[in-house]
């Protein structure tokens, strides 16, 4: 199976750096973005497997990108993950449109961010198996 | 301003200090350094430090608007320039990048290579009105580059800005990591200090309060609150804990609880959170919060909730919530089972209370001999000073110390004449029945010596065991004055009480042979009349020990 490649994006310096380095040493490929645009561009030119985003960033939230990403073929089914500090923020319609997986709320434990992305990207019916 | 160039503004600005270090290296090299931001906009004063850019510019002969050009292009574009300008000038220019943005451009001027011309250097001078001499010494100092300096210096500066924003973000990313750090540190050290200060004997109101503090300080709070509501017997009516500076009274924050957050609780059967508060009711006394969590602390039912009052300068996230959730779930903990503790405590009271009412059910006159027996031992050990796990040790050895009495014929104990060598025996023995009756229970251990001592007297003419001095144990030198103390202070079946000044001489005659004469000056230092008025009141007024809550007996 080939390696699997994850989209970080948070502005803030910690989180890129403590979920990098957890799914680095997992066997992940990852790219890090530090704002909603360019996140946006990285889905487009490497389209990732999965993107691991932050809710509030400058340029673009969150929840725009992931908008932004349905609009696209290229992105449509780019499974996406939330990180965020403002969880009770977000509505589960939005979230729901936006096609978001998974939010986790900030402080999350780095093993549960593994262990979800672990969920995200086991291939379909792998459990039967 | 749309938000993409405040926020490139913003990253610009943060950068001050590296283009400080930047212009410094670079007047070294007779460089005169600017900074423009993405829209091409200079940032900061223009204030040269080359002379020869003064002079020139001072003269209206500056330069400024072919920089901005191209500055604004190498913004635009993101591609470095090397070029001379027509005013004799030589410039680089390299853009400024955050990541994959282009935030603003560095540039970097000096007098060119025309300035060595003399035919150049006259046409200018002419034009300036400036003194040709002067200018042809200022420049010749740094104008000996060419165009293969040039290039060097072209790549030199891009290496430089690169480093330099290198090491910005560095700088940046190890100052948010420490701060981050150090507040999660002070969270850890919250929740350990709170789990280890959760002894089960403190009061609520104590535990609330302090977790409160430190919930305020750690949190960056104005203030920290907490509702109690009544769940006797740990805490009597509802009550309310305030650290910090809210603007609001107590009576205020247990109506805001009751009329406006109980309700959102309900709804959500979760945590409130509010960045944007409004007390409906009351919008003038609302404007003290700004913001609001409130977490509620529920056991078997609601016992009550931790609030969390205006977080200083930011909205409260999903950080805070975590926290606050785990020391509202702690907070919960150590109030089920302070509940618990009052609740069996209770129980073991109202069983003991039980116990010494079968003794002063068997005789009529003796009926409150030993609640005033224990109330008197407890104040008399207060008085000497003892600890209060000793107050309550020779308090409860004040009310059992007769209960030996139930193993004694009522026909002797009730007997209203004088009593028979053989009876007055019977009636020696309960000190020694009451310590086996009791011998059972572990948790009383500490009592017995308290009664089975309680009729050795210090010239070792009393019983059981004839004990003398200090063998006599203090406990039960204490509840030995305090019984005869009541016994001569209340109606016998075989005499009525005698008026207290014949009560106080009797205790004076006998201090030292019969009684401790270190606990008789404690009694006799009272207003013994105000005490024996006290404690003709129904027991529960006199000390706060209620007969077991509905439902657990």
């Amino acid at each position: 199976m080939s390696i699997k490649k994850i989209l970080v994006a948070d502005d803030e310096a910690h989180i890129l750096h403590v979920v990098s380095m957890k799914l680095r040493n997992a066997g992940f490929e990852i790219i890090t973005a530090v704002d909603g645009e360019e996140a946006l561009e990285l889905c487009i030119s490497e389209t990732p497997d999965l993107l691991i985003t932050d809710f509030q960033m400058p340029f673009m939230t969150g929840l725009e990108l992931c908008t932004q990403l349905r609009r696209q073929d290229a992105t449509r089914d780019i499974p996406a993950m939330m990180l965020t500090a403002r969880g009770f923020d977000i509505e589960a319609e939005e979230m729901e449109a936006a096609k978001i997986s998974a939010v986790l709320a900030k402080p999350f434990s780095p093993r549960e961010v593994l262990q979800k992305v672990n969920e995200l990207l086991a291939p379909v019916g792998a459990e039967q198996a | 301003m749309n938000l993409v160039q405040t926020s490139t503004c913003r990253i610009l600005a943060e950068m001050e200090p590296m283009f400080h270090r930047l212009e410094d290296r670079a007047r070294d090299m007779g460089l005169e350094l600017s900074v423009w931001n993405a829209d091409g906009l200079r940032v900061g004063e223009f204030e040269p430090n080359c002379e020869f850019c003064r002079t020139i510019h001072e003269s209206g002969g500056g330069c400024m608007d072919r920089v901005h050009e191209i500055a604004a292009r190498v913004s635009e574009d993101g591609s470095p320039v090397a070029t001379c300008l027509s005013s004799g000038c030589s410039i680089v220019a390299v853009p400024i990048r955050k990541r994959r943005r282009i935030v603003g451009t560095v540039v970097a001027c000096w007098p060119g290579r025309l300035w060595q011309d003399g035919e150049f250097v006259a046409r200018r001078c002419d034009e300036l009105h400036l003194d040709h001499q002067m200018l042809s010494t200022m420049a010749c100092k740094t104008c000996d580059r060419n165009q293969q300096t040039c290039e060097e210096l072209l790549s030199w500066l891009e290496w430089v800005v690169e480093n330099e924003q290198a090491l910005h973000v560095a700088n940046n990313e190890l100052a948010t990591l420490s701060t981050n750090l150090s507040t999660t540190y002070e969270e850890l050290s919250l929740l350990y200090s709170i789990s280890g200060s959760m002894r089960v004997t403190q009061s609520p109101e104590a535990f609330l309060q302090a977790v409160c503090e430190e919930v305020r300080e750690v949190m960056n709070l104005s203030a920290a609150a907490a509702v109690l509501n009544a769940h006797p017997p740990a805490v009597h009516e509802d009550t309310v804990v305030i650290a910090g500076d809210l603007g609001l009274t107590k009576e205020q924050v247990m109506l805001l609880a009751a009329t406006q957050i109980m309700p959102m609780l309900a709804e959500k059967n979760n945590v409130v959170v509010e960045n944007n508060f409004h007390w409906t009711a009351n919008p003038e006394l609302g404007k003290q919060v700004r913001n609001i969590v409130a977490m509620p602390l529920m056991g078997e039912n609601t016992l009550g909730m931790l609030l969390a009052f205006n977080k200083e300068s930011v909205d409260f996230n999903s950080v805070d919530i975590k926290l606050m959730n785990s020391i509202g779930n702690q907070a919960t903990v150590f109030l089920t089972n302070n509940m618990l503790y009052a609740d069996l405590q209770d129980l073991l009271m109202g069983v003991l209370h039980a116990l010494t009412a079968t003794i002063d059910a068997k005789d009529p006159y003796t009926c409150g001999h030993s609640n005033r027996v224990a109330i008197i031992s407890k104040r008399l050990a207060e008085s000497m000073g003892l600890s209060a796990q000793r107050v309550q040790q020779i308090y409860l050895a004040g009310l059992m110390h007769d209960i030996g009495k139930i193993g004694v014929p009522e026909s002797v104990l009730c007997k209203p004449g004088r009593l028979t060598d053989e009876e007055y025996d019977a009636i020696k023995k309960h000190p020694g029945l009451g310590a086996k009756i009791l011998g059972g229970i572990r948790q009383l251990d500490d009592v017995i010596a308290g009664i089975l001592c309680h009729h050795e007297r210090l010239d070792g003419r009393g019983y059981p065991q004839g004990l003398s001095g200090e063998e006599v144990p203090l406990d039960a030198r204490i509840i030995g004055l305090a019984d005869c103390f009541d016994a001569m202070s209340s109606d016998r079946t075989y005499r009525k009480a005698l008026p207290l000044e014949a009560v106080v001489g009797e205790v004076q005659k006998c201090s030292g042979t019969q009684f401790d004469p270190e606990v008789v000056k404690h009694l006799l230092s009272w207003d013994l009349e105000a005490m024996l008025k006290e404690l003709c009141q129904p027991a529960k007024t006199v000390f706060p020990i209620r007969i077991a809550q509905e439902g657990t007996v």
